[in-house]
């Protein structure tokens, strides 16, 4: 059996960087963190895991998920928002870019279990389709299909298309 | 044509693509990583891990390094199993002591606290550092050798709660400063003959967040708390408590000059009063979140306020 300790030192800020970029707040982090690596201690002690970047990774990313449906939703403050991502570091820009990121949470926190798993693990918890099918124990292909649904659905959660749509008419 | 049909998607892609980098263009707080790897990594698989979670909601204040050790001890009060030990005889026992004394002599530095709950006083004497918290007149006095007056200040709402143990060990709530358990375990122990009750402590914060507390279990009082650093063994204190009947009652009574003048900075009655209506205001707030737009800014700041966390 793996030492816990070197578990943890191994997997544990992938586990709460992963936790981070689905949460962006510190507190909410913390406590996602600190729950995926209960579970993940609980399970050490009962049976064997092969992968525990992707267990821990997924654990977090299930946690953080929960965290963000229990937000309340926050209305956005301007109904067109920058779709760029400012360079600078001024606090405008940097408020920007938060305020972007928490669109995507959002849109992250309406997906259904599995589309949400899949997309936050592999663009969030930069893990590739096969490590994510073997994590979740599902086919290559059906991590594929779950992006791909992920994706579009996120889109129109987010009116992109709409955007994308009205500047093609115009 | 064709181009207008599928140039919105590729659109609608990197758009997407730009909302997922701002979602990991945020650097993570790396303080708070390195607590969460570090407890966790320090966690023994001895201990029991439901209780790590159940306890995970129970913060309480440190007012300092020194106070962490009367923190742990009601702290591990509030832990005590019911039907074992006597949760309601030991807050009793405790409350009804006249005063409650601390003491460490290691690291080369003698260290001791004074809790008296019944009169609302709580005191810290170091070799060069002296704090006087009188809950009553809501008064804070702190003096560090080589300066040449008290400084006499109002108490804050941390303070406060220094000088009430017992009344936020029966309501389980803030004690002395942001430590929490994460971990308890329960043991019985003999030695030389005597029985005791020992609780093996893990805090979520602080240098020395390991702790085994040994309990009397005729008096149901604590005797002794060894804290312990989860990283280095050569890091450990342990106190020593005990139960005199008398105690500080100001703080010349630490050591302090007699002849050391006061420097008064206490409000006002008016500029308390203000200041305690601010605080009672706050406190029946319950949970918010307020968004805060600026005329001229793009998104403002989100304030919010979740339990004792803001």
């Amino acid at each position: 059996m793996a030492d816990w300790e070197s578990i943890v030192r191994t997997h544990g800020a992938m586990a709460f960087d992963t936790a981070w970029r689905l949460l962006g707040h510190a507190a909410d982090t913390e406590d996602a963190a600190q729950e995926a690596l209960l579970e993940a201690f609980r399970l050490h002690g009962r049976q064997p895991v092969r992968n525990w970047g992707g267990l821990v990774r997924h654990l977090a990313t299930r946690r953080a998920i929960d965290r963000l449906r229990q937000r309340r939703t926050v209305l956005p403050l301007r109904r067109e928002m920058p779709m760029s991502v400012p360079a600078s570091e001024q606090p405008e820009s940097i408020a920007a870019v938060r305020e972007l990121a928490d669109r995507l949470r959002s849109a992250i926190a309406k997906l259904p279990e599995r589309e949400a798993s899949v997309f936050s693990l592999r663009y969030l918890g930069e893990m590739d389709n096969s490590q994510i099918a073997e994590t979740l124990g599902i086919s290559v292909a059906a991590v594929g299909v779950a992006l791909h649904k992920a994706r579009n659905r996120l889109k129109q959660l987010l009116g992109l298309q709409n955007v994308t749509a009205r500047r093609s008419r115009s | 044509m064709n181009h207008n049909q599928e140039s919105p998607l590729d659109e609608s892609d990197d758009s997407l693509d730009r909302l997922i980098r701002a979602a990991t263009a945020q650097p993570p707080p790396v303080e708070v990583k390195h607590r969460v790897i570090e407890i966790a990594a320090a966690f023994p698989l001895s201990s029991r891990a439901s209780s790590w979670r159940a306890r995970t909601r129970s913060w309480f204040l440190v007012a300092s390094a020194a106070a962490t050790v009367a923190a742990a001890c009601v702290i591990a009060f509030l832990l005590l199993p019911s039907s074992s030990v006597g949760w309601e005889d030991v807050t009793k026992a405790v409350g009804s002591q006249r005063w409650i004394r601390a003491s460490t002599g290691e690291e080369g530095q003698q260290r001791t606290i004074w809790i008296s709950p019944q009169r609302r006083l709580w005191a810290f004497r170091a070799v060069d550092w002296f704090i006087f918290i009188d809950g009553r007149q809501r008064a804070k006095y702190e003096y560090r050798s080589g300066e040449k007056r008290v400084t006499r200040m109002a108490v804050s709402e941390q303070d406060t709660r220094l000088v009430s143990p017992v009344d936020y060990m029966s309501q389980g709530l803030w004690l002395f400063g942001t430590e929490r358990v994460v971990s308890q375990q329960r043991r019985e122990v003999s030695e030389a003959g005597k029985n005791w009750v020992e609780f093996e402590l893990v805090f979520w914060r602080g240098q020395m967040n390991h702790g085994t507390l040994r309990v009397d279990p005729e008096t149901q009082l604590p005797v002794s708390l060894l804290l312990r650093s989860p990283t280095d063994a050569t890091k450990s204190q342990k106190w020593a408590f005990d139960y005199p009947a008398d105690g500080p009652t100001d703080i010349y009574a630490l050591g302090v000059s007699a002849g050391t003048k006061i420097d008064d900075q206490m409000p006002s009655e008016e500029c308390l009063r203000a200041l305690h209506a601010i605080a009672a205001s706050r406190a029946r707030i319950g949970d918010f979140r307020l968004v805060v737009a600026e005329a001229s800014g793009l998104a403002g700041h989100i304030v919010w306020r979740k339990g004792d966390r803001w």
